[in-house]
Parts: C-alpha cells; sequence; structure tokens
C-alpha cells in the first residue's frame, strides 16, 4: 500500500495505491468553518449537486452515463465535524484493470469534475424542477428519524441535552429553514464553496495514481486559495444533571444514558478511550455492560456505546422493558464505577489491547476507511492506525481510570413504551 | 480439494465434502488483512413441520432462532470465547439457515477448533434456556417496532396461503414463553448434522491449514449417518390469500408495495435462475432509475423512490415493485398497471446486462461479501453459483420475450403502508 500526497496552490490529492482494492474510491471534498456557512442551505446545495448537473440535467441522464461508466456511482455526502462541515463529492468505479477501454480512468474522472465545476445552473438559476424534488427529499428526511424508535429517542435527547448548541441540530435544518431557502440562497452558497472552503481530492484503490493526477490538473480547478486551520470540536460545557421520562408511540422502551466530559488529551482520545470503551462494551459479551445488563442479570437484548469527541459525549443506549429501567441503571452504574476504579483483570486487559488492534486490522480491508483516517490526519492531526497502535500498546489499567473519572452523567432518557396500541 | 472456477473472473472456490457429510468452501486472498469463517446449518426460521424418525412434529415458531441463542450459550459465552481470541463472532437465524460466524485477524486455526467445538460439543442446560428467554423476548419487541419487518411478514402473509413464512421467525411472545429445553434439544439432534452444513471460510487463508484443521478435529469424531427429517409439503396453491391490505406502523411517508405471485412450474425446462436474472432486467428496465416511468413520477412528485426485486420463495417467483408516496390512492393503480404492462425495452436491458457484468468483477472483493454470497447460493440455489457473467452474456432478446410471454399477473396483492395515527 502506497501513501502519497501532491500538493497543489489550491487543493491537495491525496492517494493510496492498493492491489487489494478492485474498487477504485474518489472523493473531491470542501471544508468549512460551521461558522462561516448556513448549514441547512449547504446540505440543500450538496444534495442537489448529487442529484443533477449541466451535463446531465435530469437524474435518468446522469444514471444512464453512470451504467456506460462500467455501473459506476456518483454520490454526495455531507458530515459537521465539531466545528468543521464536510462536503464529499464521491465517484466509485471498477479498476482500469479491468476495462479494455483505453480512455475509461481519463471519463470517470471527468464525469467527477463535471459535476463539481459545472452544476444545472442555467441563466443565474439552478433548475428549478431538480431543486423541487430535492426540497421534498430533505423534508422526507427530516421526519425518517421517527421511523425507528432509538433513532427517535437519540435525536429528541440530544436536542435537549444540547438545546443551547449546534450539536443538537440537525444538519438538514428544520422545514420552515428548508421552505425559506432561494435559488438566489443556492447560487450564492455555491460561489462560497468554490472561494471560502479549502478542498482536497482523495483517490484509493489500483489505479495508476500520476496518470490521475495529470487528469486532475487538466479537469479541475479552484482559483481561491483556502489555508486554514478546522476545528473538529464544539466546546460543549458540562451539563447539570437530569432524568427525563417521555411517552413514546412504541413497542419497546429506550433507554439513553448520556456522559459529558471537557478536555480529553490526545494520548486519552487516540488510545485510552479505544480501550475504556471495549471493556464498558464491545468486547462481544464479555464486556461490563453485558455482564451487568445481559449475563448476570438477563435484562436486555442488545446495548451500545457512541463516543462522540466532536459533540463531547458518550452515550450508553439500550431498548428494554420499562418495569426494567430501574435495574439496568443500576447496572450501568456498576459498570461506570468499576471503569473509575479500575477493577479489570490484567490478563483481560491486555487481551483487549490485542483485540482493538485486531479491530483496527480488519477495518484496514475498508478502502474509505483507509483513505478517511489519511485524510483526518492531514485535517486535524489524527494519528494514522500504526502510530495509534503505538499509543495503544502504552495504556495502562491507570490510564482507563483517568480517563473514566473525566465522564460525568448528564442525562438519563427514558422513551417509555406504549402499551395501548392494540397489536402489541 | 475440487477447485470450483467463478467463471470470467479468474476467481477460484475450493471446495471438499468430508466423510461426515459436511461442506467445506475456502475463498483464499492474500491481499486481505482478516479472514471470516461461517458455519451454515441448512436449518431455519420457516421449518416448523417435519417427520423425523418416522414420527411428525409440529414445532413452536421461534425454535430456530432459540436454539440459536443457545447454541452461543456455555458457561461462558461462545462470543466471549471468541473475543478473548482476538476475533468477533456472531450468528443469525433467517427462514431457511442459521449462521454461527467469526472475524478474525489471527489464530485462525483457533477460530475454526472453537467454531466447531460450540456446534458439535454443545451440552444443553435448563438453566441456559430460561436465562436467555428475556433477551429474545426483548429482541422480539425491537423487531416489532421495525416498519420493514412488519411489511416483510404481512407480505408474505398476503401471498401465501400456506407457507409458513408469514409471522416474525422469532416467534411470537407466547411462542417465545413456550419453548423448552426438550424441543430445543429435538431441534438440534434433527438438524444439527455435518451432512446438513456448509462451512465457508473467506478472506487472507492457507486453503490447506483450514482443511487439514477441520479434518484432524473430526478425525476422533462419529457420526451415524444423516435421518434426513422430511419436511412438510405445505402444497401451497397458485391463488394468493388476501389481495389488499392497510396496514399502519411507524413510517413517517405511506408505502405501496405491488406483488405478483408466479408459479416457478410455468418455466418446465428452463434454467430458474436465468429466469430470475431476466425477471429482475425487465423490472429494471421499466421500474429503474434510467426509465422515463420513474422520472416522471418523481417529477410529478407522485413518488420519493421505487424499489422493485424478482426473487424465488420455495416453488415460487414474487415480482415486487413499491415506492414512498403522499399520494397512494393514486399511485396504487398506476403501480398496478404498470407492472401488468411491462414492455420489452432492448436498448435498456442491453445496456445493463452490460454495466452488471462489471459489477460481478467486484463482487469478489471483500471478504465479507464473498462469504455472503457463497453462503446464499449454496441456501437458496444448492449450489455455488459460478457462472453468473456466462448467464447475463448469454440473455438474448428473443430469450427474454419468450420469458415474457409465459409471464401472468394474475395472482396480484397490494399492501399499502400508513403511518399510525398519533
Amino acid at each position: 500500500m502506497k501513501y502519497k500526497q501532491y500538493d497543489f496552490e489550491s487543493f491537495k490529492i491525496l492517494t493510496i495505491s492498493s492491489e487489494q482494492f478492485k474498487n477504485v474510491h474518489m472523493e473531491i471534498n470542501f471544508i468549512d468553518d460551521v461558522d462561516n456557512i448556513f448549514i441547512p442551505l449547504r446540505s440543500f446545495l450538496i444534495n442537489l449537486m448529487g442529484y443533477t448537473s449541466k451535463i446531465y440535467p435530469t437524474k435518468r441522464e446522469m444514471l444512464i452515463a453512470l451504467e456506460n461508466l462500467y455501473n459506476s456511482a456518483y454520490y454526495t455526502n455531507y458530515s459537521r465535524l465539531g466545528k468543521s462541515y464536510i462536503s464529499s463529492f464521491v465517484l466509485d468505479f471498477v479498476s482500469p484493470r479491468y476495462i479494455k477501454d483505453k480512455k475509461y480512468l481519463e471519463n470517470c474522472l471527468k464525469f467527477l469534475c463535471e459535476q463539481v465545476l459545472n452544476p444545472n445552473i442555467t441563466e443565474g438559476k439552478f433548475d428549478e424542477r431538480s431543486k423541487e424534488i430535492i426540497k421534498e427529499r430533505i423534508h422526507q428526511n427530516i421526519e425518517h428519524y421517527k421511523e425507528n424508535a432509538f433513532s427517535y429517542a437519540f435525536c429528541e435527547s440530544r436536542k435537549m441535552l444540547f438545546n443551547d448548541s449546534i450539536s443538537g441540530e440537525n444538519i438538514n435544518g428544520t422545514h420552515e429553514e428548508i421552505d425559506a431557502i432561494t435559488n438566489e440562497d443556492l447560487i450564492n452558497d455555491y460561489q462560497k464553496l468554490f472561494a471560502d472552503s479549502k478542498a482536497d481530492i482523495l483517490i484509493i484503490g489500483d489505479v495508476d495514481m500520476d496518470k490521475c493526477v495529470t487528469y486532475l490538473k487538466k479537469y479541475f480547478q479552484k482559483k481561491s486559495i483556502v489555508e486554514k486551520q478546522y476545528v473538529n470540536q464544539i466546546p460543549n460545557k458540562i451539563k447539570p444533571y437530569q432524568k427525563v421520562v417521555v411517552d413514546g408511540g412504541y413497542y419497546q422502551t429506550q433507554l439513553l444514558v448520556y456522559l459529558q466530559f471537557n478536555e480529553l488529551t490526545n494520548f486519552e482520545l487516540y488510545a485510552v478511550s479505544a480501550l475504556y470503551l471495549q471493556i464498558l462494551g464491545r468486547a462481544n459479551q464479555s464486556d461490563k455492560l453485558a455482564k451487568y445488563l445481559r449475563i448476570d442479570n438477563p435484562l436486555v437484548y442488545s446495548r451500545g456505546l457512541r463516543f462522540d469527541y466532536a459533540n463531547k459525549y458518550l452515550l450508553i443506549y439500550t431498548g428494554l422493558k420499562y418495569e426494567n429501567v430501574k435495574e439496568a441503571l443500576k447496572g450501568i452504574d456498576r459498570a461506570l464505577k468499576e471503569m473509575e476504579n479500575g477493577i479489570i483483570d490484567e490478563e483481560y486487559f491486555e487481551i483487549q489491547k490485542e483485540k482493538v488492534m485486531s479491530n483496527m486490522t480488519i477495518n484496514e480491508d475498508d478502502e474509505e476507511y483507509l483513505i478517511g483516517e489519511y485524510y483526518m490526519n492531514m485535517l486535524f492531526n489524527r494519528p494514522l492506525p500504526l502510530e495509534r497502535r503505538k499509543l495503544i500498546k502504552q495504556v495502562t489499567i491507570d490510564d482507563i481510570k483517568k480517563l473514566a473519572k473525566k465522564f460525568k452523567k448528564t442525562l438519563v432518557y427514558v422513551l417509555k413504551e406504549s402499551l395501548d396500541d392494540e397489536e402489541n | 480439494m475440487k477447485k470450483i472456477e467463478i467463471k470470467g473472473i479468474k476467481e477460484i472456490v475450493y471446495h471438499e465434502t468430508l466423510a461426515n457429510g459436511l461442506n467445506v468452501y475456502i475463498w483464499s486472498n492474500k491481499y486481505c488483512h482478516s479472514f471470516e469463517g461461517v458455519l451454515n446449518v441448512f436449518y431455519g426460521g420457516d421449518y416448523l413441520d417435519f417427520t423425523w424418525k418416522n414420527k411428525k412434529y409440529h414445532v413452536h415458531r421461534g425454535g430456530a432462532h432459540y436454539l440459536e441463542h443457545i447454541m452461543c450459550e456455555s458457561d461462558e459465552p461462545m462470543l466471549a470465547k471468541f473475543n478473548k481470541i482476538g476475533s468477533y463472532s456472531n450468528a443469525v437465524t433467517s427462514n431457511m439457515r442459521t449462521s454461527y460466524e467469526f472475524i478474525g485477524t489471527t489464530n485462525l486455526k483457533e477460530n475454526i477448533i472453537l467454531l466447531l467445538k460450540s456446534i458439535f460439543e454443545k451440552q444443553f442446560k435448563e438453566l441456559e434456556v430460561e436465562h436467555e428467554r428475556v433477551p429474545i423476548l426483548e429482541e422480539q419487541r425491537m423487531r416489532y417496532d421495525s416498519p420493514d419487518v412488519k411489511a416483510y411478514f404481512t407480505l408474505n402473509d398476503m401471498l401465501f396461503q400456506k407457507y409458513p413464512n408469514n409471522l416474525e421467525l422469532v416467534g411470537s411472545e407466547e411462542d417465545i414463553k413456550e419453548i423448552k429445553l426438550d424441543e430445543l434439544e429435538l431441534l438440534y439432534k434433527a438438524f444439527y448434522h455435518p451432512a446438513n452444513m456448509a462451512f465457508v471460510i473467506t478472506g487472507n487463508v492457507d486453503v490447506y491449514e483450514c482443511i487439514s484443521t477441520i479434518k484432524k478435529y473430526f478425525a476422533d469424531k462419529e457420526f451415524n449417518i444423516w435421518d434426513k427429517p422430511k419436511l412438510k409439503d405445505y402444497k401451497e396453491g397458485k391463488k394468493v390469500n388476501i389481495k389488499r391490505k392497510i396496514i399502519e406502523t411507524n413510517i413517517k411517508v405511506p408505502e405501496i408495495t405491488v406483488a405478483v405471485k408466479v408459479p416457478i412450474k410455468l418455466f418446465k425446462g428452463y434454467d430458474i435462475l436465468t429466469i430470475v436474472s431476466i425477471l429482475n432486467l425487465l423490472l429494471e428496465s421499466n421500474f429503474g432509475s434510467t426509465t422515463l416511468f420513474k422520472e416522471e413520477l418523481v417529477e410529478k412528485k407522485l413518488v420519493y423512490n421505487l424499489f422493485y426485486s424478482a426473487y424465488k420463495v420455495y416453488d415460487y417467483i414474487i415480482m415486487e415493485v413499491g415506492c414512498r408516496t403522499k399520494y397512494p390512492d393514486e399511485v396504487e393503480g398506476i403501480l398496478q398497471e404498470k407492472l401488468q404492462n411491462m414492455k420489452i425495452y432492448e436498448d435498456e436491458i442491453m445496456r445493463k446486462i452490460k454495466s452488471l457484468i462489471a459489477t460481478i468483477v467486484l463482487s469478489y472483493e471483500n471478504f465479507e461479501e464473498v462469504n455472503d454470497n457463497i453462503s446464499n447460493s449454496l441456501t437458496y440455489e444448492g449450489r455455488i453459483i459460478d457462472n453468473e457473467k456466462e448467464i447475463l452474456e448469454n440473455i438474448k432478446i428473443d430469450y427474454i420475450e419468450e420469458i415474457f410471454n409465459i409471464l401472468n399477473f394474475k395472482e396480484m396483492v397490494t399492501l399499502v403502508t400508513l403511518p399510525k395515527k398519533d
């Protein structure tokens, strides 16, 4: 596997060439500070640019072109990482090694660049039909979380915990915000994307990277040079503890326990936390949450953990009967207490270190993981997997205790089962 | 070991049938960093009625799934044992199969032995059966909240009069509460025989290390010849059970699904895998994202999406199309009419065949996907599909027309899923 970075005046190209993959994954990314953009507008724009373009003014035409590129897949993505907003234009295509057409690689790269550089704008306006379709879809997406009991509980509890920060907001915005977005707003935001954002291109796969760079120089242009340090965290403050019970319309009760934290050291963030999470709830029936919620006291089926450094919280969640919530909370508290007190068998601790590193190795079979890690390293100095392994080896049980003490339980959110559903 | 060549993409799957009847399939790729082993037991949630050793049995729905949970229990849970050797492990029950898997990066031999021991040296304990009851009930409650699960089983209930695939395969609350140790032991004895299993190993593995480890494990173990349970022939008739049904679930936008039940026996003398491929191509060229039909529905804001699929269910092929829509009353008729009046668009079909062939190249890249593909084709086709590319390359328009003329759309159902009223 060969890592290589190509620096140009207004953008960088990060590449990983590997014979392992038959698929080539390519992203053109733009990064912004959330304070400089209106998030729902930017999300709308990125959705719209994934739908049609100047050359392919209908979705149908775009998909036919992709089928002619041997079933390549084009899509857009957007995410918020702390105070940074990343817009991605992605193309997945079969490695040119398997295709006889000599122009195939060039055509694939040209296709992706066209989507970014030539949006579906005529006479200073985005295509109104595409805009209306995307608007409808976003309205639907905003409601989608209500279809799943956990998603509903998660979104509602986040809104409650982060009522004073963007951490509680939906990246798609609200129905009112979406309705208020005009064609002019979208045009302005597209110009802003090119003027104010930092651009990077990522490529991974079995492909001649020098050739890719030659084609990208030919087809991708960005005039503005943006050199800025981006922040991948929201400075959320630890809230006072509260417990909330809400009636839900679902069959199973959802229990969510939030723990917040202030500052973590890089060692805690990149190494200690991985082991902490593994021992608390990710060790496949041998972790502490499994012990107290499933094995010693069978109350639940599945449990989960979500560690969100960008928004500064750790979430423990499970589904169960409402009558078992009290017992489950006792079990969770006991597991957390044992982490604080370092009640961890030494041999087991070493095994879990190996397991964490084994999980990292398994991820190395995933193209998006590999290129994503490389990108995070460039953007936020996140250590590459090789470096993280070295750090993980150094973690001690004392480090776990120190980290555990930094987590403060601030919200217990219970979405209570509905018992009046006749089918229940 | 025999080599099975996946035609046209230069991939090899190794196969051997052991003396006890266990089939072993191995796909090795030096570029992968990890490996996966899946022991598939060809016994799943639909197997409720069978005759074994001259005795007829009717068992609880959810028995296969309950047994899967119990197989993972012992003094120390199976999943925790795998964790100790650095691997991930899980188990899954579907309608025709129960699968036990490990994913790891080191200790391949230990992983293989641990999985075989867990399955073939199982000691059943009453306590374990009771211990798992609450987690299984919670799993059932979790699944009952899923709109997709509810729609899937409702559609089966509408399509089939007799097949036992119309109820949640984890069972109802009542089923789960009634399942006892003796029933689980019966199911284990009847179905958990090596001759009813396939061990599929994929990823960065040495083929000979795998097979020799498996053989070594079985060297001192004796199995009687498998007395194969005779599954009930449900004699499913060609008529559908319920033509139209409205249900309410947690969805926020209504969904319409229209499905047609087509007897496989209509296609006597034809290769069924080819038929299913052709029907999928027909659906895609009439309802897919590159059709004018979809474009028009989306642009008129009548639908948000369109989904479609042709698949085999025992002796029938189901052709299904559906969408999410704010206007279910209007769209229901449009979908029904379009399905009944599909056309053969030659250019569209030929372009799709070309692009699908490219996709086949990608299907042998990721070790988990390869394992899934092999396990699925063994379950539903009884063999590894080694000629998918060939099938697609040989599809000609006159053949599609021939198949199309055999199709009939008489047995059609429509499922309308509406949001629950607040």
